[in-house]
């Protein structure tokens, strides 16, 4: 543990290290900060009549349980306003002493927008997943009729997963939205963890410190070990860091925490989300498998620099590699083909292709959701680079196990 | 050439790596003792012009460095400390791109480093790339190198260090041969490096230049001061903790002492003729204030 | 020039930064060569008959042109009207056959170029909003050329390998003291800016010179002196460019952004002093504004990164509708200003990071001594930096090749042992399996039930596999807010009706707006097809998509499209080897899908036909409309029904025949 703990300090305690994930915490709240800005209509200022003051006026009158009085009294309050607007020859004034926000247009469209629609949504959730649920049974047993094994299992665990969900409570869902639909800190966290594996093996060879390492008891494939388990530490500290950053900033740039407790299905792009979660557990499990990915092509980071004479080359291949990883995944994000997903542990980064949709992968007969199986294939694949790593590391000729030939 | 430095000085952080340096150097091999972090390098990289000092001049022959610019670095030849050069150029290669660096036409530089590669004995190792060469062999193509245009000033930052006495002698003698005519500034503190070959020492402490003087000179000012005594284990260690002890030497159960002091250090101590690591102890020795 | 001679070996073949150049061309003409799709396919797919039409229309629109565009559209439906008379009168017995085939020469000579027409008619439509710096020319290859806006990572990968190496080598060796103290010491640092610089630019250039041939060889250049806003993507820029000058530009603009890149990093390199760290620095200057930033606020930066992209300055603004219906400016045009400030920093900033370049790796006495900076000094010149810089600011292939029998305009196909219809109404198809309840082919209960963009729009039989094509359209969330783009995805899945297995066979996203990691990006209009597609059919070697007049193949294996000069608006069949149609004069035709050929199916000549286990049944025009039947090849046609008849359709294993008489549907027995 020593070992690895000095291994840690020195790899990635470097002054260059800890400015470049203060700068990236910088860039990233500033870009948070900047989605909320630029897209979010309740950014507009905290006046009497502004969005975001009408609206948090009106949610404390609407949030919590679905109530049939509450639907009743916000229809009451969009109806009028839908009919009056629906000819578009409502007053257009924006400093209408009737309306809420000073415009009628402006009312209805902040109305729709942040309830009747959410809300609607929410309502009829349930149903929708109850039909889910009642047609996956109903192919469960055409299945069964027609002895297709593997579809009857598929079918039974759509309905397990499907049958009883709702979204009883209305909240606001859009600073979720935006966190859970939010990536760009994924490019930082890949800088930043390229950055700091890549040149592991190489500054030794650099600084001639491997000749030196060779000759210590604990040097040679111990030393490989340890380094391996300090990149170990190291890549999921910086997605953790990373998620955690994400988190805070849209909370404090939208100043809410609010939804954070819904089901992650009330957010309507992750209406299939093949997990009963809730919103924060989901972006706790999202933060797992990105550390999960980035680990799986941390190992792979150093397999590729493991020869390398300088630092340059093997960034310069490993960058070159992770574009191509990172150009794939994306493009088979939303693609049928779930293998081509669970293979490119850029899903596992991204979360959202494996954990935004109900895909289940046939492993021996079995159905395995998408992000258990592309979870698992990283860490089996990981562990076989390390394997591969550590029993090609050098070692001191009086060790007693040699080197594979 | 002669070679002024007027009250340079350098400061990293708040805290003077060179203060108030003023000598002079004239032609000759001038050897540069100091305590590691003294402030060799910082000195001898101003010289060279790699850093820039925060403070004093820098003469050559009379006239400005700075003034002189390209024809100051035209003069001077320059060995790195721990050269390692590139690992994939051949070592006749090299000799040709540093001639050209030193703007000598590439026939002059052919003979000018089948010359010094018989000199410094590497003309077996011209096809040699200089990944493959010993590290003795690398300080000599460094000093060849440095040798190439025929350079008025020489500075050796280093040059010995790490090399086998063998090498080191033969080393020793190369600059000894290459001194004439030029002012040759060695910075190290292996003392017997610079006994033997250097006409004047500068002794460096903590930034300031605490003497300059030929050796005997040196070693004259500390005369009196040298003491050798013959001791048991005991006696030893009660001698090593209240003295500057110098060389120790173990002959039977007794030890042979060399103790560098002002007054006698004990009963039955004989006085011995003292020599630069003497002076170097003398002066060098860690607190404030030299073994007094 | 012998430092030079030395510098450029040390970096190009000491430090393989030549091999490095080298892998960057080839990956990314590889890459250009593998990826590159015509923007406009109609004007590529049609090509001649297009050049006929632009013989005419060449250049600017004027009166002439535009009569001649309303003339030729009204002679094209007139020819068509006077084909379907003359074919009608003829078969009817109303004209003789010479006069019938003269009529059908004089609307065959009209409608010669009617598809190259419809591409013409559709520029013309994009014309006539601006004529006065919109050309009629072929846009391929000057769409192509001046349409790459993504960011060329083998170049970037290039940049930034040769800019570490440059200096980082030396420290990496501590050759760099040596290096400074000779009098060829600066010499030598400034070899190394211009080895770098000059590489940058020659990559450039060469690509750049790469991607010119590339498209003057596939599609042609012509007329680079036409305005830039003659090419679409260009349409409301306000630039008054040529296209060639626009070219040249665009050209110059990424030979500077990487210079600008060069002179950064190598900036960097001799700051850091690391490679991994000036590595790092490099890709991050690049990516973070390429995927945190607007588009329209990264042109107004004066970074490598808007000159690497380059076109988006000769662009003009785009707009996107809110959901108010009001117009969002997505991208607003670079002014000239703007762009000579960006471009003036920029310049600026290259400048100074190539003289710090050099300064930081000269000798401190071949520097001409200057007033230091006072304390305060440094931090506002910190300030005018940073101000300056934010200024601006994709298994039953067997059973796919058997023989099948296929009409297109059939609303149920029969399998073995099941059988797939199509409920008109609900536009759902519902396998019936002996001995089974009727299900949806599609059965994931997901499918559609949370988003309305889900449904199945066709479906083919082939043995035990059904074949569904199915049409996804989702917003796409990788760039958060409100201006979501949306992808429509077309999936045609593989369905074993024994096994109920399912396998997804192709996948192709159709839109062109999509966006990566919120990098936005565009596929043409190659799959422009896909949302028009009725129905389809395949066989081991192709798909084929029958869309409203036109049908397209596409390669299995390498996903090449082509369209077949077959008229799609009667009938196809297919037989697993053949496809049958009804040609422009109502003679039914086979094409051969191994060998690509067309030949006339004896001498039919047909209202309507069908395919059928035995062969093929049609209503014979050279006998009264009666209904006949044939073998395959067109012989042994025998009458089963007197006429007239209108039409033959097969289902389910039987004919039947709507009557002209009374327009009943009728059984008839085989």
């Amino acid at each position: 543990m020593r070992l690895v703990w000095y291994e840690f300090a020195k790899l990635f305690c470097r002054r260059s290290v800890l400015v470049l994930f203060v700068l990236f915490s910088v860039i990233n709240l500033a870009k948070i900060y900047s989605e909320w800005d630029a897209y979010s209509f309740l950014a507009d200022g905290g006046g009497e009549r502004s969005w975001h003051t009408v609206y948090w006026q009106l949610y404390d009158q609407y949030r919590g349980p679905i109530a049939p009085e509450k639907v009743q009294r916000l229809l009451a309050t969009w109806q009028p306003l839908a009919q009056a607007t629906a000819d578009m020859t409502a007053n257009t004034a924006t400093d209408d002493a009737n309306s809420l926000t000073g415009n009628l247009y402006s009312d209805r469209n902040l109305l729709e927008k942040y309830f009747i629609d959410p809300m609607r949504y929410c309502y009829e959730y349930g149903d929708r997943a109850a039909s889910v649920a009642e047609k996956a049974r109903q192919n469960a047993e055409a299945a069964a009729q027609a002895g297709a094994l593997y579809q009857q299992r598929e079918s039974a665990a759509l309905y397990q997963i499907y049958a009883g969900r709702t979204v009883p409570d209305f909240a606001y869902t859009e600073m979720a939205n935006y966190y859970l639909n939010y990536d760009f800190s994924l490019v930082l966290v890949l800088l930043l963890g390229l950055y700091g594996v890549a040149g592991i093996f190489v500054e030794e060879r650099e600084t001639q410190m491997d000749r030196l390492l060779l000759t210590n008891p604990n040097g040679g494939s111990r030393t490989v070990l340890a380094k391996l388990m300090a990149a170990s530490g190291f890549l999921p500290l910086v997605t953790t860091w990373f998620s955690l950053l994400d988190l805070a900033g849209f909370g404090a740039a939208f100043g809410t925490l609010e939804g954070l407790d819904l089901p992650v299905y009330a957010i309507p792009s992750f209406a299939e989300a093949p997990i009963d979660l809730s919103v924060l557990q989901f972006a706790v499990l999202a933060a797992a498998l990105r550390s999960g990915g980035l680990w799986a092509l941390g190992m792979v980071w150093l397999a590729v620099s493991l020869r390398g004479r300088n630092a340059l080359v093997p960034l310069v291949a490993n960058f070159a590699l992770t574009a191509a990883l990172v150009i794939g995944g994306a493009s088979a994000a939303y693609s049928h083909f779930v293998w081509a997903k669970a293979l490119d542990p850029y899903s596992l980064l991204a979360g959202r292709p494996l954990l935004a949709q109900t895909e289940f992968l046939d492993i021996g007969g079995f159905p395995v959701l998408s992000w258990q199986a592309a979870l698992a294939i990283s860490l089996v694949a990981g562990l076989a680079i390390a394997a591969v790593i550590y029993l090609l590391s050098p070692r001191n000729t009086y060790c007693p196990i040699r080197r594979l030939r | 050439m002669e070679i002024q430095f007027d009250n340079v000085a350098k400061c990293y952080k708040g805290k003077y790596a060179l203060k108030d340096f003023s000598a002079t150097l004239g032609e000759g091999v001038f050897g540069l003792l100091g305590e590691n972090g003294a402030g060799k390098t910082t000195l001898i990289s101003i010289l060279v012009g790699i850093l820039r000092a925060d403070g004093g001049t820098v003469r050559a022959d009379g006239r400005d460095v700075g003034a002189q610019g390209r024809a100051f670095l035209a003069d001077l030849g320059y060995m790195p400390q721990y050269p390692v050069f590139y690992r994939d150029f051949t070592v006749g290669d090299f000799l040709l791109y540093m001639g050209a660096l030193k703007s000598l036409s590439p026939a002059l530089t052919r003979s000018r480093a089948a010359e010094l590669l018989d000199t410094v004995n590497l003309s077996d190792a011209r096809n040699k790339k200089i990944g493959a060469l010993s590290g003795g062999m690398r300080q000599r193509l460094g000093i060849a190198q440095a040798m190439l245009s025929d350079p008025k000033v020489l500075v050796l930052d280093e040059p010995t260090a790490g090399l086998d006495p063998g090498e080191r002698i033969r080393f020793r003698n190369l600059i000894s041969r290459f001194a004439p005519g030029r002012t040759i500034l060695l910075a190290t503190h292996i003392v017997p490096d610079v006994e033997c070959i250097a006409t004047e020492i500068l002794l460096l402490r903590r930034g300031k230049l605490l003497m300059q003087g030929a050796p005997s000179a040196l070693e004259q000012s500390i005369a009196g001061k040298v003491w050798e005594v013959t001791a048991d284990l005991e006696q030893s260690r009660r001698l090593a903790e209240r003295c500057c002890l110098g060389n120790m030497k173990q002959d039977g159960p007794l030890f042979s002492l060399r103790i560098v002091s002002d007054e006698c250090p004990c009963e039955g101590a004989r006085p011995a003729r003292p020599n630069l690591e003497d002076v170097f102890l003398y002066f060098c020795q860690d607190g404030d204030a030299p073994c007094a | 020039m012998m430092v030079l001679a030395y510098e450029w070996k040390k970096l190009m073949i000491g430090q393989r930064g030549l091999a490095c150049l080298l892998a960057a061309l080839v990956v990314s003409g590889v890459w250009l060569a593998a990826t590159e799709q015509p923007q406009n396919i109609a004007m590529q797919e049609h090509r001649s008959d297009y050049a006929w039409c632009l013989e005419r229309l060449d250049g600017a629109l004027n009166d002439q042109k535009e009569a001649w565009l309303q003339d030729e559209s009204e002679a094209i439906t007139e020819a068509k009207a006077a084909r379907a008379e003359a074919q009608e009168s003829y078969y009817s017995g109303l004209t003789s056959a010479e006069d019938y085939e003269s009529a059908a020469a004089r609307a065959g000579e009209v409608l010669a170029h009617e598809r190259g027409f419809d591409a013409a008619f559709q520029q013309y439509l994009y014309v006539s909003e601006n004529p006065t710096n919109r050309y009629f020319l072929e846009t391929n290859g000057w769409a192509g050329l001046l349409s790459v806006q993504t960011l060329d990572f083998a170049v970037l990968l290039a940049v930034l390998y040769l800019a570490a190496a440059a200096f980082c080598s030396e420290y990496a060796c501590q050759m760099d003291a040596l290096l400074r103290t000779t009098p060829e010491g600066r010499a030598s640092a400034r070899c190394k800016v211009l080895i770098v610089v000059g590489s940058a630019v020659a990559l450039c250039v060469v690509l750049s010179l790469l991607q010119l041939t590339f498209f003057a060889v596939k599609y042609g250049l012509p007329h680079g002196d036409y305005p830039l806003q003659s090419v679409p993507l260009f349409g409301t820029s306000e630039k008054s460019l040529s296209l060639a000058e626009a070219f040249v530009a665009a050209a110059a603009l990424r030979c500077f952004g990487a210079v600008m890149l060069a002179a950064v990093l190598l900036f960097a390199s001799v700051i850091v002093r690391k490679y991994a760290l000036t590595a790092l620095i490099g890709a991050a200057a690049t990516l973070i504004p390429l995927i945190g930033l607007p588009e329209q606020f990264i042109f107004r930066l004066p970074l490598p990164l808007p000159f690497l992209l380059a076109t988006g300055f000769l662009e003009g603004g785009r707009f996107a509708q809110g959901d108010g219906g009001e117009a969002i400016a997505v991208f607003a045009e670079v002014s000239p200003w703007e762009f000579a400030l960006v471009a003036g920093i920029s310049a600026a900033l290259t400048m100074l990071a190539l003289y710090g370049t050099v300064r930081r790796s000269t000798d401190c006495w071949l520097l001409e001594r200057r007033p230091r900076f006072g304390s305060k000094a440094k931090p506002a010149a910190a300030l005018l930096l940073a101000v300056a810089l934010l200024l601006p600011v994709t298994g039953c292939s067997s059973e796919a090749s058997e023989t099948v029998v296929y009409n297109s305009a059939a609303q149920s196909l029969t399998g073995d042992g099941f059988a797939v219809a199509l409920d008109d109404e609900t536009r759902t198809y519902t396998l019936e399996r002996e001995g089974a309840a009727a299900m949806a082919v599609e059965t994931s209960p997901l499918f559609g039930a949370f988003s309305d963009g889900e449904s199945v729009t066709g479906a083919y039989v082939a043995g035990s596999c059904i074949y569904y094509l199915t049409s996804r359209t989702q917003q796409y969330i990788d760039r958060v807010g409100n201006y979501n783009s949306t992808f429509t995805q077309f999936s045609i899945v593989r369905l074993n009706a024994d096994t109920l297995e399912r396998h997804v066979i192709f996948e192709q996203i159709a839109d062109s707006d999509r966006s990566l990691l919120g990098i936005d990006y565009t596929v043409g209009d190659t799959w422009a097809f896909l949302p028009d597609c009725r129905s389809f059919f395949l066989n081991d070697r192709s798909f084929f998509f029958v869309v409203n007049d036109k049908i397209v193949e596409v390669d299995r294996a390498a996903r090449s499209v082509q369209t077949l000069a077959i008229p799609a608006s009667g009938n196809i069949a297919f037989d697993g080897r053949a496809m049958y149609f009804v040609d422009e004069d109502s003679r039914v035709r086979a094409y051969d899908t191994q060998t690509r050929e067309v030949a006339p199916v004896g001498n039919i000549v047909a209202r309507s036909f069908c395919l059928t286990e035995d062969g093929l049944c049609f209503v014979n025009r050279l006998d009264g409309d009666a209904v006949c039947t044939c073998t395959k090849d067109g012989s042994d046609a025998v009458m089963v029904l007197e006429g007239p008849a209108l039409s033959v359709d097969y289902e389910d294993g039987e004919l039947s025949v709507t009557l002209k008489s009374d327009g009943r549907t009728v059984p008839v027995e085989l």
